[in-house]
């Protein structure tokens, strides 16, 4: 394995997004502080417990699920795409790195943006709510599971897409209206019959769930699912990104 | 010739219908100067880009130093430093960053790595813009940073894809200086470039591709020996109305106006003294002669017909 070209394509990754804190880590910070501010503080006053907690206790984890979410997949959909878009990719598909090597420095940049988001979004509902974790690993577990996900999904957008429109039709068309569905804001309780049945298909809804099992300790689905179901989609898509790295694809002429 | 640096065997890449390599073969040895020429969309880049790992060849086999391209993909490509002909640099990262990121992607570390990128980033020039990002630089000095960040991990085999593209001649003689002298020092390099001086200057052997195939390949010595044709000008003192009878096992031409043979041969300096001795047999006085060689600009026009393509545009 090349450790040193691995560790040197990671620093770059996470130099990137490091270097323009402006684009990357405030805005998902400043949004949610204002999420929480209104809608925990002034509306969620009004809204009372929700799973047997105050409601703001109650959406922060889904907060900080759809900042992790789009955060992750920004951060290598856009990496790659520039890199193919100004054609110095090439620097790192002729270097003695294997395709492993490369997805795998991709996704531990996004993950690491995503923990740091995670984070942040956390510190920031703490000074409005006292903050306590059912099990800290578990949060754990999740924003990193969900990273790999979505910034493996994110490499795969970033390998088909053809111009910058393309990277946000994704975040636009699907992930904004799936996470929102998925429950941030409320409880599938509060949703009449046959959107219950609808929610339970998105998967979004199983990742949501997990994060804030981690945090309130209550769970509106099988944990079995909320755990299985982001390891089969972060080992699905890990592997169909290396695949596609593999066989060059929009990669390679 | 030595160990094969680069065997490529029976190498074809279509794009639709279009043939762009079309079932070429190639050795270059170890420590070789190899130049390899073409009109723009022959087939050169898509070669190199065969080699370096940036194409997916339909047919044949690519290896380097026996490591092929596709299964030994990392062996291979920790032998090669690859300069491309278009200057992306990633926009993040300063000079300095650029070269030692390279590095650090070929598994250099420490102080070998700061140490190499100081020294060539003082052999190219480009020291004294090290904290700049690519945006900020000339085309030449891009170009530098280009050929300094192949040659970071010190590779047995460097490939240029038109290194003097767009660079003044100040650096373009720079540059065949510092190559000769890595050249001698043992390196491999594969060489393509529009300037036919270049190539004539600098490269052992030379192959010409041509829509997709290899038309010429030979020592350049060779391929200027038998390929080219050279002219023997012969002016008379007389005019004379029609060829000297003597002169007929020749592939002459004779200008009335002027009064001038033009005789077509391979090897001038040895027909000269038999040529002069049969116009003196007939009593006719020579008072110039001229031989005219072919350089390897005029044999490559002969190969690509790239002239008769332009007069076309």
């Amino acid at each position: 394995m090349n450790l040193t070209g691995f560790r040197a394509l990671t620093i770059r990754e996470v130099k990137r997004f490091m270097r323009i804190p402006a684009q990357t880590i405030l805005p998902p910070i400043i949004s949610s502080a204002l999420f929480i501010l209104i809608f925990g503080s002034f509306i969620g006053g009004n809204v009372g417990e929700v799973e047997g907690v105050p409601y703001i206790l109650f959406f922060v984890p889904g907060l900080v699920m759809l900042n992790v979410i789009t955060s992750s997949y920004s951060n290598s959909a856009f990496s790659l795409f520039i890199m193919r878009f100004l054609n110095h990719i090439s620097d790192i598909l002729t270097a003695p790195l294997s395709y492993l090597e490369i997805v795998l420095a991709f996704v531990i940049g996004a993950v690491i943006r995503g923990m740091i988001v995670g984070i942040l979004i956390f510190a920031v509902s703490a000074f409005f709510v006292e903050l306590t974790f059912h099990n800290i690993f578990l949060t754990a577990f999740f924003i990193i599971i969900t990273s790999v996900i979505f910034s493996s999904i994110g490499l795969i957008v970033g390998l088909w897409a053809r111009e910058f429109e393309h990277l946000e039709l994704f975040t636009t068309f699907l992930i904004t209206p799936l996470v929102f569905l998925g429950g941030v804001f409320h409880s599938v309780e509060m949703l009449p019959e046959f959107l219950k049945g609808i929610t339970y298909l998105n998967p979004f809804f199983y990742l949501i769930n997990g994060l804030r099992y981690s945090v309130i300790g209550t769970s509106e689905t099988s944990l079995l699912l909320s755990f299985g179901f982001p390891v089969f989609l972060a080992l699905f898509f890990f592997g169909l990104t290396v695949y596609l790295f593999r066989e060059g694809y929009n990669l390679r002429t | 010739m030595k160990e094969s640096a680069i065997s490529i065997k029976g190498l074809v890449k279509n794009y639709g219908k279009l043939k762009a390599v079309n079932n070429i073969s190639l050795e270059i040895g170890d420590g070789e100067f190899f130049g390899y020429l073409g009109p723009n969309g022959a087939g050169k880049t898509t070669t190199i880009n065969a080699i370096v790992g940036l194409l997916n060849y339909d047919k044949g086999s690519v290896k380097v130093f026996g490591n092929d391209v596709v299964k030994d993909y990392i062996q291979a490509r920790k032998l090669i430093g690859f300069s491309q002909q278009e200057l992306m640099f990633d926009p993040f990262l300063s000079v300095r960053d650029i070269l030692l990121y390279q590095g650090g992607y070929f598994e250099m570390k420490g102080e070998e790595l700061e140490r190499r990128v100081e020294k060539l980033m003082k052999d190219f020039g480009i020291k004294k813009n090290e904290n700049d990002t690519f945006r900020r630089l000339s085309g030449g000095m891009k170009r530098r940073l280009q050929i300094a960040k192949a040659l970071v991990h010190e590779p047995r085999i460097l490939i240029l894809d038109e290194p003097s593209a767009g660079v003044d001649v100040e650096l373009r003689h720079n540059l065949w200086r510092y190559l000769s002298r890595i050249h001698k020092e043992g390196k491999t390099i594969l060489l393509t470039t529009h300037y036919i001086e270049e190539a004539e200057k600098l490269c052992e052997r030379i192959g010409v591709i041509n829509k997709g195939k290899i038309v010429a390949l030979d020592k350049k010595e060779h391929m200027l020996k038998e390929l080219s044709e050279q002219l023997i000008k012969i002016d008379l003192k007389e005019k004379i109305n029609k060829l000297p009878k003597s002169l007929g096992k020749y592939k002459c031409d004779l200008n009335l106006k002027k009064g001038r043979i033009t005789i077509k041969c391979k090897n001038a300096q040895s027909q000269v003294a038999g040529i002069l001795r049969d116009l003196d047999k007939e009593g006719l006085e020579v008072i110039n002669l001229d031989i005219v060689k072919d350089n390897l600009e005029s044999i490559y026009i002969k190969l690509t017909g790239e002239r008769n393509e332009l007069n076309g545009l």
